[in-house]
Order: structure tokens, then sequence, then C-alpha cells
């Protein structure tokens, strides 16, 4: 695609409190430092691009809690999903797992959060910011990729590389089952470990079979809890080693942290467990103050929860 | 202090195994961590997304949708037979010389080391500035190295409730170890100095200034020269001498 098929295709007028260009993330770096970033809730993300028939990794954005005001520059599809934020097309409610069409000028802009916590807007054709190491995710902490290495601002304009009028979208809705849990309470999978073994017996039973509450100091980086506390055998301090996504975290307060996409990629405090990707997306979606439990899974699990959300996706319709 | 006989390989993720060689944070056990992660690299295992070499394991991070957890076990098992003949010897990698000012504002944690290690301000300096360290592994934000082992006698703990921001640039030790935070970070360390030299760019083929098996000597320099390389430091390698 060469560089004048880009037009400017939304203006922002007010940016909500986090709004960031994101795609799956940026895999490879870890080892670095690098954490992958990319979008909280991969499914809604990955159906967002579904429903406006882009590939599955074209760069949306991602709103957080309170969303922005966009002005629309051009005519073309969309499509918004994850979180219910009273989204509205000029006077139109949209509701979350749906298409629409916009015209040059139209006004998208959200009111009180329903349920959920993040939201995620697809143009057809994607949103058109560099690719750096591989990914158009913004990683706020560091400073690059997305828009810029930031959030969104009042005046930004992003591009598209698309052809206008795409005829083949059309107005089309998100089956319910792909839709996010709604709840004040929820429950994730886990993996249990790696350092099982530097807890007390009543330390694990105190993590399975309580109740934890996300607190306001959560964000992309990571959750952390409030709840019981966790006891440790002796030390919390392990010889720092790779925390992957959805690693759980428990520091020597005793209450856990979930570590998530921007998070740090190595840690040297024990990890009583790592929630499993498919539920990655519910975590994504849960507000401060909604409650959390944590149960164990074996791998076999973990691997056919993950692989049959996404067969049913595809049998609703298939990747491009 | 442990040297694992065999490797120990267990999940950490539904799309991670670790693979433990021991339970230190030695040279001997990252030398076999390293040389894992290089024949891994070559390698190119099916379903392998990518790999995380730390002090002590190594992290394969795969796709269960490409690849399940017992192949890639097997698969696994001829590289790790190899990794445990890696050398205990220090290889003669490249050695990065960096300033560092251990100075007033830079060092705001010096006056508790001091205390800690019943040590004058001049012998931590001393100790830190003494001989080459080797960079363990790199992680936490984009090109922090975790560098060491260090003298006994700066082993200084954690802070109980740590920083919510520590300066970028900031070196800090603790827990055997000695870091640079390269973007402003919370961090529990000890602060004794700062560097202004660079250690991540984006637009820098290397990305990092440091790798993993570098030599690491600090050199001691005026808040004077600190801020002359500063002024300088506007990519990787600026202020720093590689011998």
């Amino acid at each position: 695609m060469s560089e004048n098929d880009r037009k400017a295709i939304i203006e922002i007028l007010t940016p909500g409190i986090l709004t960031t260009v994101q795609d799956r993330g940026r895999p490879g770096y870890q080892s670095l430092g690098i954490a992958e970033s990319g979008a909280m809730d991969t499914f809604s993300f990955v159906a967002a691009n579904r429903l406006v028939k882009n590939p599955d990794n074209s760069a949306c954005l991602e709103t957080t809690l309170v969303g922005p005001k966009i002005r629309f520059l051009m005519s073309t599809w969309g499509s918004l999903t994850g979180a219910h934020l009273s989204a509205r097309l000029n006077q139109y409610p949209l509701n979350p797992g749906i298409t629409f069409k916009a015209e040059a000028g139209d006004l998208l802009s959200f009111g009180p959060r329903v349920y959920g916590m993040r939201a995620y807007l697809a143009v057809a054709g994607g949103f058109d910011v560099p690719v750096i190491l591989g990914s158009r995710s913004t990683y706020v902490y560091a400073g690059f990729g997305g828009h810029e290495g930031r959030a969104l601002r009042k005046g930004d304009i992003l591009f598209t590389s698309t052809k206008e009028d795409d005829d083949e979208s059309a107005f089309v809705e998100l089956p319910a089952e792909f839709q996010i849990e709604k709840g004040d309470s929820f429950r994730v999978h886990v993996i249990t470990g790696p350092h099982e073994n530097r807890f007390m017996e009543e330390g694990l039973q105190t993590f399975f079979n309580s109740r934890y509450v996300v607190t306001s100091d959560s964000n992309r980086m990571g959750y952390r809890l409030k709840g019981p506390k966790i006891a440790h055998r002796d030390s919390p301090v392990v010889v720092s080693e790779a925390t992957p996504l959805g690693a759980v975290q428990v520091p020597g307060q005793g209450t856990p942290v979930i570590l998530l996409r921007e998070r740090g990629t190595t840690g040297g405090y024990t990890k009583i467990a790592c929630v499993i990707r498919r539920d990655l997306d519910i975590l994504a979606q849960i507000f401060p103050g909604e409650g959390i439990s944590f149960r164990s899974v074996d791998l076999s699990e973990a691997h056919r929860l993950d692989r049959e959300r996404w067969e049913a996706l595809e049998s609703w319709r298939k990747p491009r | 202090m442990v040297l694992y006989d065999q490797p120990q390989i267990k999940p950490n993720s539904d799309c991670g195994l670790r693979i433990a060689f021991g339970d230190e944070r030695t040279i001997r056990v990252n030398r076999r961590v390293r040389k894992l992660a290089h024949l891994l690299q070559s390698a190119a295992l099916p379903g392998v997304i990518e790999l995380i070499p730390t002090y002590a394991s190594l992290t394969v991070l795969y796709d269960p949708l490409q690849v399940d957890y017992m192949s890639l076990v097997e698969y696994l098992q001829p590289f790790l037979k190899e990794a445990m003949t890696a050398s205990a010897e220090e290889e003669s990698s490249r050695l990065l010389i960096i300033p560092v000012s251990y100075e007033g504002e830079y060092a705001p944690d010096m006056r508790y080391v001091c205390d800690y290690t019943k040590l004058q301000s001049e012998r931590v300096i001393a100790l830190h500035t003494a001989e080459p360290y080797y960079v363990f592994q790199l992680g936490f934000t984009p090109g922090c190295p975790f560098i060491g082992p260090l003298q006994e006698a700066l082993n200084v703990p954690l802070m109980e409730t740590p920083r919510t921001f520590t300066p970028t640039g900031a070196v800090a030790i603790s827990i055997g170890q000695t870091v640079i935070y390269p973007k402003a970070t919370p961090g529990g360390m000890r602060i004794i100095g700062r560097t202004p030299v660079k250690l991540f760019q984006l637009d820098h083929p290397a990305l990092t200034l440091f790798r993993p098996g570098d030599r690491v000597l600090f050199r001691a320099v005026s808040q004077a020269e600190f801020l002359a390389i500063e002024k300088e430091a506007v990519g990787l390698m600026t202020g720093v001498e590689v011998r």
C-alpha cells in the first residue's frame, strides 16, 4: 500500500482517561526487558477486527473506563467491542459488539460505564501508526509504539490505510456468547506455581479459597489485589526470573499482584500462580472494587479452554 | 546456593515453561542458561515464541495452539544435555567501562549503605569500582542490566517499602547484585550513584547497551564530568569505553 492511500480518519476531541492504539502486542523482546504491551482483552480486540473484516492484528483503539470524544474525518465502517461505556454515534446508542457506518463529521462519544473496563474501537483497514519492533502497540511506560509512544490527546489525528467504502462490510452484531462477562465477582483459572513450594499449605488454601478485590492501584502494568494475606514459608524473595503475562506475584506484604501487559519482564518475588491466557481477557474487564477468585487447572484444561473459544469465534467468522 | 544435577522443568504460565539450572546468582549457573538460550535460538523449535534467559533459569514461551507442553519438553532434551556442558569459566567477553557519580544527590542511600556495612563511603566506592562485574541478565524494564556478583561487604537488604520513583540512570545495590535503572521506575534497591550513559535506544540496532555475558567496570567520576557526559549522551555508547 502506498503512502497516498493513507487517509486521516479520526480526530480526538477529548481523549478520555487512557485511550491508546493497540494490536496483539510485541512478542520477542522480553529478554531485553521490553514487555509485550498490546490489547488487554485480546478476544474483544480480535472480535472488533473480525466485525469489520480486518486481519486479526489490525491496530484498534483501546479506551479505559471514561472514553474519548472522536470526530470522524471520512466515511468508514467501524466496530465497538468489550466494555459497555454508553457509546453513541451522534445521538444513536452503540451497544458493544456492533458495527456501524460513520460519515465525515460524525461524532463518537462515550458516557457512563454500564459494565466492563475497556472498550475496543476498530475501523475498516485499521489505524495506521508506525510498526515498531514488529508491533503497533503503545508501550506507555517506555514511551514508544502506537501514536507517538503515548496515550492519545486532544487534537491528535489518526490515519488509516484502507480504500474508502468497503462494500463487503455490513451491519452485523457479535453473538452474545462472544460478549464480555457481566457481574461484580469473577473467577479466573490459573496454573499453580512455579513457586508454590515457597508458601505454607494454609497460604495456598488462603489464595484459592478467598475472594480478592481489585484495587484502584491497577493498570496496564498490573493489578494490586486486597484481601486475606498469603503466608510464605520464609522469604518472599527469589532469584530474579521471567514473569510471564498473568503471573501472580506475592511480595512480602502477602497480598497478590497480577502482572499484565506493561509489567516488568523479570521479577524477584515468589509467584504463586499464573492466570491462563484465556482468562487474561476477563481480568482486563474487571473494574476496581470488583471481586476475583482463583481456581487451579492443569495445562491441558487451560489449553482446551483457550482453543475452544477461538474455534467458536472462527465458526462464527473466519479470520481474514 | 544450589546448582542442580539435572535441569528442572516446570510450567511458568499456560504458555511458558521454565528450565532451572540452579537457585543461585552465580556465573556457573548463568553460563548454562545462556548456552541453552543460544542453542535454542538457532534450533527454532516449532511453536516457540520467545526465550527469556535470566540468572539461573530460562523461560521458553510457546503457543499451545501449535505445540503441547510434553512434546516441547521432549524436543528440549538433547539441548539440555549440551547446555550442562557449559564451561563455568568466564568467556572472553567485551568489557564496558561505565562512568558513575557517587556524589551527593546522586547517592541518596549512600549513608544507609555506610551505616549498614560499617564502611566509609570512599571504601564503598572503591569496592564498587574495584574489578569487572558480570551481566547476568537484562530484564524488568527496557535495557535494565542485572550485574554482579557483588562483594559480600556490600551486601545490603532491599528496602522494606520500595521507592515509587527511582531516577533514570540510578545505580543501586542489594541482595548480591547491582542494577542501573534505565528509566524512572519503582524500585527497592539502595541507590549509591548515577550514570549519565543511555541504556536503551530504540533506533540503535542493538537496542540495549548491555548484553548478558558482558563484563562491566564502574569508574567513579565527579559531578562535573557526569554533567559533561550527560550533555553528550544522546545514544548508546556515548561516554562508554569498550575494551
